[in-house]
């Protein structure tokens, strides 16, 4: 948990909407779309991890969402700032985090951080301050005057995240924070990530760790092909169950009859290698009724299972899905 | 402003402090004249070296002692944005809320200063050694010699702002060293017209030659500051 004077009050006008709302925001590189209308939507107090393969665009979407670059079409409101029209207000109230940490290499740790509050526009006094608190809440004391290439890659990532705090941002947008970090440094920056969440920050994770999105976030959003191809919160995912059915003969089956049958999410239903599979909320009332009605069908039911759905199992089935419409 | 300055200020800092850059700068400041004094040396002895004679040549000499250590300067600019690119930097400073224009003036100035005050270094070297080495008295005029130096920031700019136009969309240090060796090419013709084919100095001339220079100058900056894009920049995502 971070000290709350780290952390400062957040401005009231900022209080009544979400930190950050993009309504199908895209960018076109030439004839390449990196962002293909991309829509979401992070409350403050919230952690938003986007998950994704290397070039689905979370990069760009980051950028877009930080001010650095335009979108094509759509738009954004990050802070209550529209990113098109008004970047420089949004980088004076975002963090972002890169997954390089990015510092010069030569420059002491404080001296570091105390240039990059100046360019941040906080006064010389504010600015050592700020930066005294940061180094003592990130561990960072013994480094203080340490040269910035003498230290450990999850010291450096400390680094990087204090400079992305030095001016109290409203919302942080890191993207691969945790990316070569060891154990001990990943858990250390998770604390952290906590502690802004409950500090009424709203964060942007981009990873490709289903684990610690997992862990950290609340809400998913899976992004594949600049495009979210899911996006749920992991509360209301917690309730869902997956389940499976197993049959002798699948091809009496009649996939509508099944959709039809209340509890069942008819999106996800689908027979793979002659099991179907589809989640519910109540597997107990939900599977005796789909079990009825496969046998009606005359499906020949082997096994029936039920498990709570991992982050995983939905990634990859996205995943797949993708594959298969690129052909 | 702050933000040019505060750039300027770190880019300076990582060109000058540290004994060993330091070190290698004064050498590259003193070793220059060092080389031209020697070779001026032996002429400077004959008795038929006239004083009209040394003094064209110091001229000339004394001219270059100011333009030859731009090089440095100009490789720094051009490397300057890839330098950051390769080592991530520049997404984090792009990110800070300033506008992308306050990154290439505080690294243009930096380059200028450097550029500027490694050739009026090399030319104070190059004063301080002539008499112990040649024997002979400073041949130039206070005045001539002040102009000269006065000139270097007016032939500095050009250089240092077409360094910077031609390496401000390089992501790789190679390649924006490529990009600046061009630059080098018109130095040289420079350096060679004024060595062999001198026209005849008038007031006017002068003023005109200045004036067409400085535009110069500000037409590559023009040029810079557009190619310098944001959005071109991060146009490809790593």
């Amino acid at each position: 948990m971070m000290p709350a004077g780290v952390i400062g009050q957040l401005r009231p006008r900022a209080l009544d909407r979400p930190a950050v709302v993009a309504v199908e925001l895209t960018r076109r590189f030439g004839s390449r779309i990196a962002v293909d209308g991309v829509t979401l939507t992070v409350a403050r107090g919230q952690i938003l991890a986007v998950l994704g393969p290397n070039g689905a665009g979370k990069t760009t979407t980051v950028r877009m969402l930080s001010g650095l670059l335009r979108p094509t079409a759509g738009g954004a409101e990050v802070a209550g700032f529209d990113v098109g029209t008004q970047p420089e207000e949004v980088r004076r109230r975002v963090g972002l985090m890169t997954d390089v940490p990015g510092l010069y290499a030569e420059m002491q740790l404080r001296a570091y951080l105390r240039w990059y509050g100046r360019i941040y526009g906080l006064s010389a006094g504010r600015a050592a301050s700020r930066v005294d608190e940061l180094v003592d809440v990130l561990g960072l004391t013994d480094w203080a005057h340490s040269a910035l290439a003498a230290l450990s890659r999850g010291t450096q990532q400390k680094v990087a995240l204090a400079r992305c705090l030095l001016h109290d941002p409203e919302v942080l947008l890191l993207d691969e924070p945790t990316a070569a970090l060891d154990v001990e440094a990943t858990i250390g920056l998770r604390t952290l990530f906590a502690g802004l969440k409950d500090a009424g920050r709203a964060i942007i994770l981009c990873t490709h760790n289903l684990a610690e999105a997992e862990r950290v976030a609340d809400t998913v959003a899976i992004l594949i092909g600049g495009r979210i191809v899911h996006m749920q919160s992991l509360r209301e995912a917690g309730s869902w169950r997956q389940c499976s059915i197993r049959l002798t003969n699948p091809s009496g089956l009649d996939v509508g009859a099944i959709a039809a049958v209340p509890g069942i999410d008819p999106r996800s239903l689908r027979l793979e290698n002659g099991t179907l599979m589809f989640a519910c909320h109540d597997p107990v009332r939900t599977n005796p009724a789909v079990v009825a009605l496969l046998v009606q069908q005359g499906c020949g039911v082997v096994q029936v299972e039920e498990r709570a759905p991992s982050l995983e199992a939905l990634y990859v089935s996205h995943l797949r899905e993708a594959g298969r419409a690129n052909g | 402003m702050r933000t040019v300055s505060l750039i300027t200020r770190r880019e300076l800092g990582e060109v000058f402090e540290g004994r060993g850059r330091v070190g290698r700068l004064i050498l590259l400041g003193v070793a220059l004249p060092l080389i031209f004094l020697l070779l001026l040396r032996s002429q400077a002895a004959s008795p038929e070296y006239t004083t009209d004679r040394l003094r064209s040549a110091v001229r000339a000499i004394y001219a270059q002692m100011g333009i030859m250590p731009l090089s440095a300067a100009m490789a720094a600019a051009a490397t300057s944005f890839a330098t950051e690119f390769e080592a991530g930097t520049i997404i984090p400073l792009l990110a800070a809320p300033a506008p992308t224009s306050a990154v290439f003036w505080g690294k243009f100035l930096s380059a200028f200063i450097t550029g500027v005050s490694l050739g009026w270094f090399a030319q104070g070297a190059f004063l301080v050694l002539f008499s112990p080495l040649t024997q002979r008295a400073w041949p130039v005029s206070a005045s001539a010699t002040f102009l000269i130096s006065a000139a270097i920031p007016v032939f500095t700019l050009p250089f240092v702002a077409g360094a910077m136009a031609l390496g401000s969309r390089a992501r790789r240090v190679k390649a924006a060293q490529t990009n600046s060796s061009l630059a080098f090419v018109v130095i040289l013709a420079a350096v060679l017209l004024v060595v062999f084919r001198r026209p005849p100095i008038s007031a006017s001339l002068i003023a005109w030659a200045v004036a067409g220079w400085l535009g110069f100058g500000v037409l590559l900056l023009t040029i810079g500051i557009r190619l310098w894009d944001r959005e071109e920049v991060l146009g490809h995502p790593d």
